[in-house]
């Protein structure tokens, strides 16, 4: 692990600042959760704009500021910082005018190029600009629930004792409760006398999960273990607080890595975090589309109150409460004999066609809807246009869609911005359709690009393209100019590096290995693709974090293979590690050295050899099926993939996963078959880097490929 | 009421403070926030701020004349009423001030017609001193409107002006509001009551039907809505043109009458407690609902000479924890807010020695049949004599109904609406589901839909008798104090 | 509408000479001439052009002139009720204006305002300069009393409604152009003499060309659809018109509401009533049996023929307690109402 702060260094950070202005209450909302659950719609909106029930995110989160009568804000937007802007300033929150209507004294938003929370964290700290208690919320924080007992409850402990830093508002509601992120189970082990949390861990689901808790969270006399709790993403921090996250340069989920570690190193630090469970009112957080569906319902059946579409949050909005749910704004054009059912959302100026009927969906302003069309439980964003006869079930429509006559959307369909969906076009269940390509985070300013319609997929003459997963692998990649740190400092750069290019290994890697749940979620669970929270693979990061790291530090010291191999092991043992994440965590650890070397300015030919020659022990240890009979060798296959999943965004990744290759093979420790395995893999396909690997590789894997079977020949001979 | 939002939030007194230290524009908005997020709630509460609010407004306004004054009042009126729009008592106090002003430019109008008919001539050159005049006097009886045993020297003199002097297309219904007959306490037949105020009437009304012969400009609007009559019938659009009334003749006058209304906001609870003792004898047994100040008031005074028993209807699940309090001495939250403004000691009833019993709701039919009279607040007084009450009012009064016990209906003038209610759903606010489930029960959320409507509208015929801070009126007889003190031309704010 | 009614294109004040006016006449030619005229206004119309037929001076005499018209005028008719309401409120209206002191109500303030005068001779060129004011003001009425249609029914409700009242259709029709989603449940009272296509027929045509789903019903199928559930029509409210709303607030009407009332009553449906404020009529009926006309309804007899053909337009009585409210141009009125509005003209 990083190394731990020295907790006199927070003491008396922002000197007499602090007193003078107690007074005044502040909060911060991360406009930008820096996930891609909300793709391909993020990829044109910031996420906090996307409407919920016709009313955009961030005025929930704005409303709950309001009502904790907060006075400043800082809104921290990395991704379409501009569009956020536009809105905040049109809005009635704005405090630039001279006679603005704001609640707030004052409301600034805070451009910034952070790809992670960690770094967002970080730079807040370095624009010390909070210089009191402040309130942390997402951007996309729903609740009517009043701030002041948590706000006390903590004010209360920072009199006694300087080391609470940060109260974490969390909401009661049972294991499998709708407004819950699924796939990640948080695990709360809290002393009720002070509130303090001691142990925090994210469990995956899987049964026999055992929770590593230190022995002296055992001391406490009395200890409740909460899995019933939702984490609305609210925290009151203290400035010491942020600066806990800057002295860990590491750290990148708020929870996982911060939290956790935090707690795990109460006795370096001496920091205390505190709970504020609440069992009355509302919070939630929209994390997905999953729960941005129960949240949707939650609104709209009134859990929520206040808040709901009839309290018309915007100024312009007119919605009226009829019988059962049924909320609509005026001028709705309904035909004679169309059917609006429960829990509906009619925006100003929709037309619903004779015939048509509408069940539990929410439909924006200006949609045309034509006759004849059914359409349940699903999201329409507004101008949108449905043709006769189409039928949309559990789909998410964004805002300028056109769907042609007599088209079917199946389940779990995201259409983003302007696709247009040709006359008699069937979409494919869970198909995400965008008509923009993803643009890199540091050319946000760009203009996004239009890709190129395909006509499998929206018809003929339609507009659109299939969005695929595997392209946001950069989503959260931080080029490294992005980062903004100097580039001399080899190792720091690189644990830089490590640590986010293990984030993206781990979304992607649960992305991988959810594929076959998430089909036989299909049919439970709405738009099951954002059921799996894969960004939370909660203990195998820890281990991964852990291994990676000392594998590296070793590889740097040129220790010997046997002992990194025994520390490795001991670690895997520790956190029974499956041999997968062992895999990767070598083989990142060794990609690391060995770009480490390069960018040194060695030969990637003579580094491969010189870094993985004296460890062959090593590496070898982790592919059991090394030699044995049967021709099918997972484990080396599997680790070639991860091997080209590494490098297909280091710099010149293709020739280092050659060299690399044929070392391996040399040391024998790659067989032929195992490499033949990988190359015939689909997922080795995936994306234009990972091709680009695998083109490179294809001479070396055909010249094996033939000596393969000549070798079994030979074999052959041998046994008689 | 429901929303955990109420505790602890920016409240009434904060939006006071506010409203002296921000300009007028942040207020109005705030406020409107503010009722939105029900962080201003109850009747009272709501217009106390409201008509605080308009009084700023008023005070602030830099108009030419009387019309646009009414115009801006409308506006101002429309947003805060979009914001809640079930909380009635808002619109009330709007179209309350809207109606002042209209019959203060009245008055000053009159003023300067005297001028023609006793000078005969134009009497422009001369309004300024004659609309002074006008407004010394009606200052003197304009605290009838609010006051209702004032000794009535001037408004014995009010119907004589009407039938004589004003020309009658200018009075509207609501001018009969002078009359002494209407604010004396009344007796509960109405039939005497229009015995008492008939002559005096005749102008308004005879205005009224009389629609017919009024004199439209067919030429510029052949519709003929031109013609007084018409407009004075006409609710919707513009109010008719009080161009020609300076803004500077009616402003301290208009002021000084919304001061007015404030103090009966203050007083309305007391005034309501003077007709306790006609109400409640001794031994009696009483059945009452929701936490109450007025109630609480009512029965308190009728404490300090009579023994009795109260029936205090638990109310789950929006009510029972303020009842509680209510009954335990305690000071349900909400209530602070009102017992500051009205500095008025509370003291439980079980203090004055009363067996107050409490009872869940499923009790109310059974025990019904001893109980001899019921009392209850409300939320909202329509002009067809139907209330809109807490939800589960409905069920008390329908048991009342089938024991033929009397229902009683304490209501401040304030709370009564000019609207008539149409459509019933539109006057129900639903209100937080959580309140009546555990959201935290996953199968509920999930399986169950669960709904929380905060009001019932309980038709005219299940009421026996309304006390309002004028007195004692049968729900027939509603109408015609909506007639006595709101404009019809206000019922429909928008333009 | 235009400021050109058929009257003035028939006869203008100018246009008759004493000798040849006939007010029975007149009001015959008035009602033929506008379809959408009420007898009320048609006879306070002839009730002017009368007054200006016959030149009189003094005030006595003005108000022996419309006593005697208006005499002939009740009698002229089976069934004078809503006609007498004009002719009363017209007397009442000189009478009114014609109080020492009493300025004339058509002064408007703001404009140039006539003198406080008991000098009638000033009223009476108002009355024969605006005498075809009237019949706008009165049709401005109806329009405003319709805009309140929108309000009154709410999206998906059902209405029922009977007899051949405008301001039923007028209300009716604004709501369907208002884009409310309503269903009429409209019953057809059978073919009279003199009325061989049961009235309302147009109506219901009307309406179902701007595509309101209408219902038909026979009068004996009233209880039935008021009944509701599954084969009933759910209906939620019954609106009717009047010919005469009297002071104890109920009202004179088609023969036939009277039941309606009762069933809607019975059934808890509102019970509404819409009529201008100037069908106000000043009788104080305790009973069908006193509305002072002659229809037999009820007559018994042991020979042909049916009773009915008897009486070409019966009216019955509905009595207060039947009416949830009264919708005229003035807004909604509580029957209790009512009976304060008359009570203060005529006392």
């Amino acid at each position: 692990m990083a190394k731990k702060p020295a907790a006199a260094a927070d003491k008396g950070r922002k000197p007499a600042k602090t007193e003078e202005r107690e007074e005044l209450l502040q909060a911060v909302i991360l406009a930008d959760s820096f996930e891609t659950r909300f793709t391909p719609f993020t990829l044109e909106r910031p996420r906090c704009l996307l409407p919920l029930a016709n009313v955009p995110l961030i005025e929930y989160t704005l409303e709950f500021l309001a009502n904790a009568k907060v006075d400043e804000v800082y809104v921290y937007c990395a991704a379409h910082t501009e569009q956020v802007e536009e809105y905040i300033h049109k809005s009635k929150w704005s405090t630039t005018t001279p006679k603005s209507l704001s609640p707030f004294k004052s409301l600034e938003l805070i451009r910034s190029t952070s790809r992670s929370m960690g770094d967002a964290m970080r730079d807040l700290d370095k624009r010390d600009i909070l210089t009191n208690d402040f309130i942390v919320v997402y951007g996309d924080v729903i609740a009517n629930i009043a701030m002041q007992p948590a706000l006390d409850a903590h004010r209360a402990r920072r009199e006694k004792d300087k080391n609470a830093i940060m109260t974490m508002v969390l909401r009661e509601a049972e294991l499998g409760h709708r407004t819950r992120a699924m796939g990640v189970e948080p695990i709360w082990m809290i002393d009720p006398s002070k509130n303090r949390v001691l142990h925090y861990e994210q469990i995956t689901g899987d049964p026999d999960h055992i929770a590593r808790v230190e022995p002296e969270v055992l001391d406490c006399p009395e200890l409740i273990v909460h899995t019933d709790l939702i984490d609305c993403g609210i925290d009151i921090c203290t400035p010491d607080a942020l600066a806990l996250w800057s002295d860990n340069f590491d750290f990148q989920a708020p929870r996982r890595n911060y939290l956790y570690s935090v707690l795990k190193d109460y006795d370096l630090n001496g920091k205390t975090i505190h709970t504020h469970i609440i069992n009355q009112g509302y919070a939630a957080r929209v994390r997905n589309l999953r729960t941005y569906d129960a949240v949707t319902r939650d609104v709209l059946e009134r859990w929520a109150y206040p808040i709901c579409p009839d309290t018309n949050l915007l100024r312009s909005q007119s919605y009226r409460y009829q019988r059962g749910c049924m909320y609509k704004e005026q001028n709705v054009m309904l035909a004679r004999t169309c059917v609006v059912g429960r829990h509906s959302v009619l925006g100003e100026g929709t037309r619903i066609g004779d015939g048509s009927v509408v069940e539990s969906s929410v439909l924006g302003r200006k949609c045309e809807v034509g006759k004849n069309v059914t359409i349940e439980n699903s999201f329409i964003w507004g101008d949108v246009v449905i043709g006769d006869g189409s039928v949309i079930r559990r789909a998410v429509i964004a805002n300028g869609v056109v769907i042609g006559k007599g088209c079917t959307i199946l389940p779990g369909a995201l259409l983003s911005y302007g696709v247009r969906i040709a006359d008699g076009v069937i979409v494919r269940a869970e198909r995400r359709i965008t008509t923009t390509k993803r643009r890199r985070h540091d050319e946000d300013s760009a203009p996004a690009e239009k890709g190129s319609p395909d006509a499998e997929i929206v018809g003929r003459n339609g507009d659109g393209f299939e969005y695929h997963d595997s392209e946001d692998e950069d989503e959260d990649l931080p080029g490294l100019k992005g980062t903004g740190l100097v580039y001399s400092d080899a190792t720091f750069a690189v644990s830089i590096d490590s640590i986010s290019s293990f984030n993206d290994f781990d979304d992607e890697e649960s992305d991988l290995e959810d594929r076959p749940k998430r089909t036989r979620s299909a049919g439970s669970s709405f738009l099951s693709i954002a059921s799996d929270d894969s960004h939370d693979a909660g203990m195998a990061r820890d281990f991964h974090h852990e291994a990676a790291n000392s594998l590296l530090d070793g590889l740097q010291r040129g220790d010997l293979a046997a002992n990194m191999a025994l520390e490795l092991s001991a670690l895997r043992l520790s956190t029974n590690a499956s041999e997968h994440q062992v895999r990767r965590a070598v083989v990142s650890a060794f990609m690391k050295r060995i770009v480490q070397l390069v960018e040194g300015g060695g030969s990637i030919a003579q580094t491969a050899k010189e870094v993985l020659t004296p460890c062959e022990s090593l590496i070898s240890r982790t592919m059991f099926d090394r030699g044995d009979e049967s021709s099918e060798k997972p484990d080396q296959h599997d680790f070639l993939l991860l091997l080209q999943q590494d490098l297909s965004h280091r710099k010149d990744g293709d020739l280092i996963f050659l060299h690399v290759l044929k070392n391996l093979v040399a040391l024998d420790v790659v067989e032929a078959e195992g490499a033949l395995q990988w190359f015939e893999d689909e997922k080795s396909r995936e994306g234009d880097d990972m091709l680009r690997i695998r083109e490179k590789a294809t001479e070396l894997v055909e010249y094996l490929n033939e000596e393969e079977s000549s070798g079994e020949e030979e074999s052959e001979e041998d046994e008689d | 009421m429901p929303g955990a939002m109420n505790s602890a939030t920016p409240d009434l007194p904060y939006f006071l403070k506010a409203l002296k230290s921000r300009d007028v524009e942040p207020c109005i908005e705030l406020l409107a926030d503010l009722l939105k997020r029900r962080q201003i709630r109850t009747p009272r509460l709501c217009a106390l701020a409201t008509t605080h609010l308009l009084r700023r407004v008023l005070a602030d306004f830099r108009g030419a004349n009387a019309d646009e004054l009414l115009l801006r009042i409308r506006s101002v009126g429309r947003r805060l009423i979009a914001a809640t729009p079930r909380e009635m008592v808002v619109g009330n106090m709007v179209r309350r001030v809207l109606a002042l002003i209209r019959e203060v430019a009245e008055g000053a109008i009159l003023g300067s017609d005297r001028s023609v008919s006793d000078e005969g001539l134009d009497g422009d050159s001369e309004r300024d001193g004659d609309s002074e005049a006008e407004k010394q006097e009606s200052r003197n009886h304009s605290p009838v409107r609010h006051r209702p045993n004032l000794s009535s020297g001037i408004s014995t003199f009010s119907p004589l002006k009407h039938g004589a002097t004003e020309p009658a297309s200018m009075v509207p219904p609501k001018a009969e509001g002078e009359l002494p007959g209407t604010y004396t306490p009344l007796p509960i037949r109405p039939s005497l009551q229009t015995a008492l105020t008939q002559v005096s009437t005749i102008a308004p009304t005879a205005q009224q039907m009389f629609g017919l012969f009024t004199q439209p400009e067919i030429d510029d609007d052949p519709s003929g809505v031109d013609s007084p009559a018409l407009q004075s019938v006409k609710s919707s659009g513009r109010p008719e043109n009080f161009t020609e009334v300076p803004l500077k003749d009616i402003k301290a006058e208009v002021l000084e009458s919304v001061r007015e209304i404030l103090d009966e906001l203050e007083s309305v609870d007391q005034e309501i407690a003077l007709y306790a003792l006609d109400h409640i004898h001794a031994d009696e047994i009483i059945l009452t609902y929701t936490a109450s100040l007025t109630v609480q008031n009512f029965l308190l005074t009728a404490a300090r000479k009579r023994k009795f028993t109260v029936i205090h209807v638990e109310g789950y699940p929006n009510e029972s924890a303020s009842t509680v309090t209510t009954i335990f001495g305690g000071r349900p939250q909400e209530f602070n807010e009102e017992l500051e403004l009205a500095d008025e000691p509370f003291k439980p009833l079980t203090a004055a020695g009363i067996t107050v019993i409490m009872i869940p709701d499923a009790a109310v039919f059974a025990l019904m049949s001893r109980v001899n009279k019921v009392i209850l607040a409300t939320h909202t007084v329509l002009a067809n004599g139907g209330l809109v009450a807490a939800a589960g009012a409905g069920n008390i009064v329908k048991a009342a109904k089938v024991h033929q016990t009397p229902v009683v209906v304490l209501s401040g003038v304030y709370k009564l609406s000019p609207i008539y209610p149409f459509d019933n759903d539109e006057l129900i606010e639903w209100g937080d589901a959580g309140v009546v489930e555990r959201y935290s029960d996953q199968e509920i959320v999930q399986k169950l839909k669960v709904f929380n409507p905060l009001y019932d509208y309980i038709t005219p015929d299940l009421i026996d008798l309304y006390i309002t801070n004028l007195g004692g009126h049968a729900p027939s007889y509603l109408y015609k104090i909506v007639m006595d003190h709101y404009d019809i031309k206000d019922v429909n704010l928008e333009d | 509408m235009s400021t050109e009614t058929p009257a003035e294109q028939i006869l203008t004040p100018e246009a008759v000479d004493d000798s040849s006016f006939d007010v029975v006449e007149t009001y015959r030619n008035l009602l033929a001439m506008d379809p959408d005229l009420t007898m009320p206004v048609a006879a306070i119309e002839s009730l002017v052009l009368g007054l200006a037929a016959h030149p009189t001076t003094t005030i006595s005499e003005t108000l022996d002139l419309l006593r005697d018209l208006s005499q002939r005028l009740a009698e002229s008719t089976p069934n004078p009720i809503s006609l007498s309401a004009g002719t009363d409120l017209f007397q009442r209206y000189l009478i009114m204006s014609l109080r020492p002191g009493n300025v004339p109500l058509a002064s408007k303030k703001g404009t140039k305002k006539l003198p406080a005068t008991d000098d009638f001779t000033t009223i009476r060129a108002h009355l024969l300069k605006h005498g075809r004011s009237f019949v706008a003001n009165a049709k401005a009425a109806r329009a405003r009393i319709a805009s309140f249609g929108r309000n009154l029914m709410k999206e998906g409700c059902t209405v029922l409604t009977t007899g051949g009242s405008r301001v039923v259709a007028a209300l009716l029709r604004e709501a369907a152009e208002g884009g409310v989603r309503f269903r009429v449940v409209y019953v057809l009272p059978p073919p009279r003499p003199g009325r061989p296509q049961s009235e309302g027929l147009d109506l219901v045509k009307d309406l179902r060309e701007r595509g309101v789903p209408v219902a038909t019903v026979s009068e004996g199928a009233v209880g039935y659809s008021l009944a509701g559930g599954v084969g009933g029509g759910k209906v939620d409210m019954v609106i009717v018109g009047a010919e005469g709303v009297v002071e104890n607030g109920g009202i004179i009407s088609r023969l036939g509401t009277c039941q309606i009332g009762m069933l809607a009553k019975a059934a808890h449906r509102p019970f509404y009533v819409v009529a201008e404020s100037h069908k106000f009529v000043r009788m104080f009926p305790l009973s069908q049996g006193d509305l002072g006309i002659e229809q037999r309804i009820v007559d018994f007899r042991t020979d042909e023929p049916n009773p009915w053909d008897m009486t070409p337009d019966p009216v019955d009585f509905t009595s207060p307690e039947y009416i949830s409210g009264i919708i005229t141009e003035a807004g909604i009125l509580t029957p209790s109402a009512v009976s304060e509005e008359l009570i203060k003209i005529w006392f």
